[in-house]
């Protein structure tokens, strides 16, 4: 057992460290939005993602066949948290979710097409599983692909779409076989955004941010574009999600919540008492950080499990997203009650406490525990497949 | 000992829930987020014409001088439609205070028009420095150090201070005291000041209390609509007992808040600790309704055109509003375990 990271590992840190700190800008880097600020939206993230793919740390675990270095998973990790703490662009999408898929089951055509482009941050993905009336149960997707000539028509909606409005290529599931179990008869598709037939209406959130309803109307694709096996869709989908549960939520910025509110209560008198001084406010700190600590090993362990890249453990990443998002929300919980009367105040607003980081995480991290698979369905996975007890539906 | 509320209480609340189901519906709440001032003129002329802008004001004033067991049903039905207008700030603390230590020509000047709904106060206190609706009040009563003043909104400067509820308009008011504004000071201020703000905290919440319920009642109801995995999504005992949960919160912070109107009503000597335990009780089981409510509703919940964020935006802010759970249950310590 060793809980260091090597010499080696601990330099690639403060090399990535002193990159980040060289290419500061509040445009790339803006902690106040919390998850969303992942998302390589603008002209400048992109620009600033193109510079990390320069430094040959994309795909930094991938074969070197492939253009990757066959590191270690816990560089990819370091990297990842690094950004993520800034509130940076991240690297879950297309080099942790997509890109590893293409590798694991991608033709030959498909990876000379597309990995080379996802090394250098040359395309955006958006992710298309959830519809109206699948979202928990995304096995019961219904968007039909009908095989037409040498490919296959498209039509119906995807909803929830986060990055659709900016990104070049859809990742979507759709129904190849209706006649299938609902699991057996789903495929991955790379459709471009940008062809006649595809409509896409923003939706606006809580966290003021963007996501989106997307129409499929006649949408034509060829096989070439098919991920992998016919009706094995939903099999990578599951795949592509125990990934998603620990590089898209990342445990840094929980941590810096963590030290945020510390710094506060350190600084802060209330009724002529220091706030660090109050017992129970104490009694609160010593809980939270100690699930901190918790909620990182967890992580970690995630990730030596899957070192090399190779698939990441299910069990354990489910309870790594489910713990720390869970927290995620009682830190917010803690952040508001701490804050005082200036936790109603929204963020940026001249008298909000920790510079408005309790009202603005409240409102982004009520949905960590929702997307990328809700609480309750995690519990469900751990019940099964650790526990082994029988399914109910 | 008589564990309800009299036939009159009841009739009262009923008369304002149906005023209320009728026109203040979510959609008037959303026009408030966006309007000018943030409540409606009109719906408080309304409310006038019921008696509730009076409730507290008293009888030779033109009001209907009841006390707080009649007005926390009344509060608790604002909560959950999600009333915009000033009922906490006028009617729960300012009409009291201002009866309290105002002297007899500003209660002649003030108390009639709050009653009829012309006027509308601010309240500014030490432990609740962001005042609501400050730019829009006709008279602000603030404290400064053991004092209690009334000062004209043309004396002060307002510094707006966005809430994260948009019908909430809170501001930091600068202003200078003088012997003209000062209303009282010493032991009389520092006892007004002190059953102001537990008027305060009451009110808030007793609205909390609605907003919780509306939480719930939003969740329950979609929890039997949406399906998933062919079943409506209320038939997992994950989502049964996260609402179960829920509910019986709500159910306990219930007759703790009605114990704590009861102890400002007949002024009993346990009366912070009694509304410092209704307060904690009811931000803890608001925070938890709406993290349940979002939870149950999955992403569509999180959406800007639900519903669901108007109440839970409330609910967020009122639980830091007169106290946080956290001071109050510091109170609560205090007052159970004095320091030796
Ligand atoms: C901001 C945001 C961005 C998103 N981005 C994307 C994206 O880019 N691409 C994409 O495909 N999707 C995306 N999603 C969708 C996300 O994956 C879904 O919201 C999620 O899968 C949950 O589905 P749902 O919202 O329909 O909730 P529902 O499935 O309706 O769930 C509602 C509630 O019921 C509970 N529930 C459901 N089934 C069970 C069960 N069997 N047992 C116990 N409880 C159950 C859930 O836990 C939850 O509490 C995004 C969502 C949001 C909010």
């Amino acid at each position: 057992m060793d809980f260091e990271l090597s010499p080696e590992q601990v330099a690639f840190r403060e090399e990535v460290e002193h990159f980040l700190d060289e290419n500061d800008d509040p445009e790339v880097f803006d902690v106040t939005r919390e998850n969303m600020a992942q998302i390589v939206d603008t002209p400048k993230k992109r620009e600033f993602m193109r510079k990390v793919g320069d430094r040959g740390w994309l795909g930094i675990t991938w074969p070197k066949e492939w253009g990757g270095q066959e590191s270690d998973g816990v560089y990819e990790y370091l990297l990842n948290e690094a950004l993520a703490r800034r509130g940076g662009p991240q690297i879950g999408k297309g080099v942790g979710i997509i890109g590893k898929t293409i590798l694991a089951h991608g033709s030959d055509r498909m990876k000379k097409e597309f990995l080379p482009k996802i090394l250098r941050n040359e395309v955006e993905f958006a992710v298309g599983y959830s519809e109206p009336d699948a979202g928990s149960d995304a096995a019961s997707m219904k968007l039909r692909a009908i095989r037409d000539g040498e490919g296959w028509r498209l039509n119906g909606q995807k909803t929830w779409t986060t990055s659709a409005h900016f990104a070049e290529w859809y990742w979507v599931g759709a129904r190849t076989d209706p006649d299938a179990p609902k699991h057996r008869g789903i495929t991955l598709f790379l459709v471009p955004l940008d062809q006649p037939g595809i409509t896409i209406n923003g939706i606006w959130t809580m966290g003021d941010e963007r996501t989106n309803d997307v129409f499929f109307d006649d949408v034509w694709v060829s096989d070439d574009y098919v991920v992998g096996e016919l009706n094995r869709g939903f099999q990578y989908i599951s795949e592509a999600l125990d990934l998603e549960r620990f590089t898209m939520f990342t445990f840094s910025p929980i941590e810096q919540r963590m030290e945020v509110l510390r710094d506060f209560v350190a600084a802060e008198t209330r009724d002529d008492q220091r706030l660090g001084d109050d017992p129970v406010v104490r009694h609160e700190i010593a809980r939270l950080a100690t699930d901190c600590e918790v909620a990182r090993v967890l992580g970690l362990r995630v990730v030596a499990k899957s070192m090399k890249g190779g698939p990441p453990p299910t069990t354990e990443s489910s309870e790594y997203k489910l713990f720390a998002t869970e927290l995620s929300k009682r830190l917010a919980d803690a952040s508001m009650d701490i804050g005082g009367p200036g936790s109603q105040l929204r963020v940026h607003t001249e008298d909000a406490p920790m510079g408005g980081r309790a009202e603005s995480t409240y409102r982004y991290t009520v949905i960590d525990t929702i997307g990328g698979g809700a609480s309750e369905i995690q519990k469900n996975i751990i019940a099964r497949r650790k526990l082994g007890l029988p399914k109910n539906f | 000992m008589r564990f309800a509320f009299d036939e009159d209480h009841v009739l009262f609340r009923a008369t304002v829930r149906e005023f209320l189901d009728k026109e203040c519906t979510p959609a008037d709440v959303r026009a408030a987020w966006s309007s000018h001032r943030g409540w409606s003129t009109d719906r408080w002329a309304m409310l006038a014409a019921l008696g509730v802008t009076g409730l507290t004001v008293p009888e030779r004033h033109g009001g209907l001088g009841m006390d707080e067991l009649s007005l926390v049903l009344v509060l608790e039905e604002s909560g959950r439609a999600g009333l915009p207008e000033p009922i906490v700030d006028t009617t729960a603390v300012g009409a009291p205070l201002l009866a309290e230590v105002g002297s007899d020509e500003l209660r002649e000047r003030w108390l009639r028009p709050v009653a009829t709904g012309q006027a509308i106060l601010g309240v500014g206190l030490s432990t609740t420095p962001y005042v609501d609706h400050a730019g829009s009040a006709d008279l602000l009563l603030l404290q400064r150090g053991n004092e209690v003043h009334a000062v004209a909104p043309d004396q002060v400067t307002v510094f707006e201070q966005p809430s994260l509820d948009r019908a909430r308009r809170l501001a930091s008011v600068e202003w200078e005291p003088g012997a003209a504004s000062l209303l009282a000071n010493g032991d009389r201020a520092a006892a007004a000041i002190e059953s102001a703000f537990d008027r305060g905290a009451l009110a808030a919440a007793a609205q909390l209390l609605g907003v919780t319920q509306q939480l719930i009642n939003l969740a329950v109801e979609h929890a039997r609509r949406r399906v998933q995995f062919g079943q409506p999504i209320g038939s997992f005992e994950a989502v049964k007992h996260m609402l179960a949960n829920a509910l019986l919160q709500l159910e306990l912070a219930r007759p703790v808040v009605y114990r704590a109107a009861y102890s400002i009503a007949r002024d009993m000597p346990e009366r912070a600790l009694d509304v410092s335990m209704a307060k904690a009780y009811a931000s803890d089981a608001a925070t938890l309704a709406g993290r349940v409510a979002l939870q149950t509703h999955g992403a569509i919940g999180f959406t800007w055109e639900h519903d669901l964020q108007l109440w839970m935006k409330r609910g967020w802010a009122l639980a830091a509003a007169w106290g946080d759970a956290a001071w109050h249950r510091t109170r609560v310590g205090a007052a159970v375990l004095p320091r030796s």
